[in-house]
């Protein structure tokens, strides 16, 4: 994951251009863009002379993806990029399930993490009836089915 | 009063609400592989995941499909005196939760002791399960502590009633849960750890032998000096867990006795081992006790 970035080699760097569905174009450094594995194989591919597209990631979720990516290349220290990423993931619920998407087409396994994480955070503690308003979830049990659940599992409630 | 204040409140929630539900249909359109990467993130939060089983039956589902968790347990009803870093539950919710996990590959189950008074004996146990197609692989290892370096021969005194207490650690708690658990398993289950740890003086470097090495120990220290470079050698010493920390306490480090067994169940029978102790079962028995301890000892 991060044995490609100690490479030293005083080479120009080379910046690939990701256009992303409603047809913005981001210019990414390639050692910072090829953290997406999807990336990644496109510009294996030959497109990395010309803009390569992404279909799936919308401008507004891909110029956050591109910050991040360009975060994670800059060499930050470990401390430093915990507190940014922490600030990065504390967005609202619909930006993060643009970027999940995003970084699940993109492969991008390390933000995919941190952002599962963060969902994982939020359900964490909660009672099964905030959980449903958090993700406005409707309860398609029986009563009599919850019931049993609640019964079975009495401590978990409590 | 109460009216003008929850007016606004209301107007909130249906707010919240209505965002909301866009936001049911793009959490059930999220890339099937994806949200069990959410979900495993809670394997060690069985609390939760319990709860969030009973969301919806669609969230159920996605409970179901968990391959790993993770489970404490408290022995009889002491369990304030850890309770405040994680969750605890009772062992007789063990049936209810293979209802849930029905899908489990993985299990790990951690029994929590309440502090007791001393003489007990400081110990850990972890029992290793695994299942094959036709078979059941089994390794216990048992380590206790017997006293420190100096106070070795006082020890090796005691060393005949140090039997009867392993009898016992091994044939207790861990045994139960193993019981407990080859009745209630779910059938895709293929591994099972079971540990316990009861440590009360954290910090302390801790040197780790057989039985059949503690006597060659009495020549190698004495009151007032170990023999570091003996301690090193893994010919008189199964593990080394040093207190970094502190050098000049090497004197106090405490000697642990381990012990290990081996069993295997198969068609054709039980068959029982002796099982070669050696430093990565120490390793495995020492992960993660410190971090348990935590809230033991305060």
């Amino acid at each position: 994951m991060a044995s490609s970035e100690s490479t030293t080699t005083s080479t120009t760097t080379k910046v690939l251009r990701l256009k992303s569905s409603d047809n913005e174009i981001f210019g990414v450094e390639e050692k910072a863009a090829l953290q997406s594995e999807t990336i990644k194989s496109l510009a294996e591919d030959g497109y990395s002379e010309d803009v390569i597209p992404l279909f799936n990631v919308e401008k507004k979720t891909l110029a956050k993806i591109v910050e991040w990516l360009n975060k994670h290349a800059s060499g930050s220290s470990k401390e430093e990029l915990k507190r940014w990423d922490a600030d990065f993931v504390d967005v609202d619920k619909d930006v993060l399930y643009d970027l999940l998407l995003a970084s699940n087409y993109l492969n991008i396994e390390v933000l995919l993490h941190q952002l599962a994480q963060k969902v994982a955070d939020m359900i964490k503690g909660k009672k099964p009836e905030e959980i449903r308003q958090l993700f406005g979830i409707k309860n398609d049990f029986t009563p009599e089915e919850e019931a049993e659940i609640r019964r079975e599992n009495a401590w978990a409630f409590e | 009063m109460k009216r003008s204040k929850s007016t606004p409140e209301s107007q909130n929630q249906n707010l919240t609400l209505r965002k909301s539900e866009r936001l049911e249909d793009k959490f059930m359109k999220l890339p099937e592989e994806v949200i069990p990467k959410i979900f495993s993130k809670l394997e060690d939060d069985p609390k939760t995941l319990i709860r969030c089983s009973a969301v919806s039956t669609n969230w159920a589902s996605f409970v179901s499909k968990t391959v790993h968790l993770s489970l404490r347990f408290f022995r009889r009803r002491y369990f304030y005196a850890c309770s405040r870093v994680h969750y605890h539950m009772p062992s007789s919710a063990i049936p209810a939760i293979m209802k849930l996990f029905a899908n489990l590959e993985s299990l790990e189950i951690k029994i929590c002791h309440p502090m007791s008074q001393p003489p007990f004996y400081e110990n850990i146990t972890r029992m290793t399960v695994k299942w094959t197609e036709d078979a059941c692989q089994s390794d216990t290892c048992v380590a206790f502590e017997v006293g420190s370096l100096t106070t070795i021969e006082g020890a090796m005194q005691s060393h005949v009633f140090n039997k009867q207490k392993l009898a016992t650690i091994k044939s207790s708690l861990v045994m139960d849960f193993y019981w407990k658990m080859l009745d209630h398993r779910p059938k895709t289950l293929r591994s099972l750890v079971i540990r316990s740890a009861k440590i009360y003086a954290l910090g302390s470097g801790k040197v780790f032998m057989k039985n059949a090495q503690l006597p060659k120990l009495r020549d190698s220290v004495s009151k007032s000096q170990v023999n570091e470079s003996w301690l090193e050698d893994p010919k008189n010493v199964v593990y080394w867990h040093k207190d970094h920390m502190d050098k000049e306490r090497l004197l106090q480090e405490m000697v642990w006795l381990v012990y290990g067994s081996h069993f295997s169940v198969t068609t054709k029978g039980l068959k029982k081992n002796k099982l070669v102790v050696t430093e990565t079962h120490v390793e495995e028995l020492l992960d993660g006790v410190y971090d348990e301890s935590n809230g033991v000892g305060n």
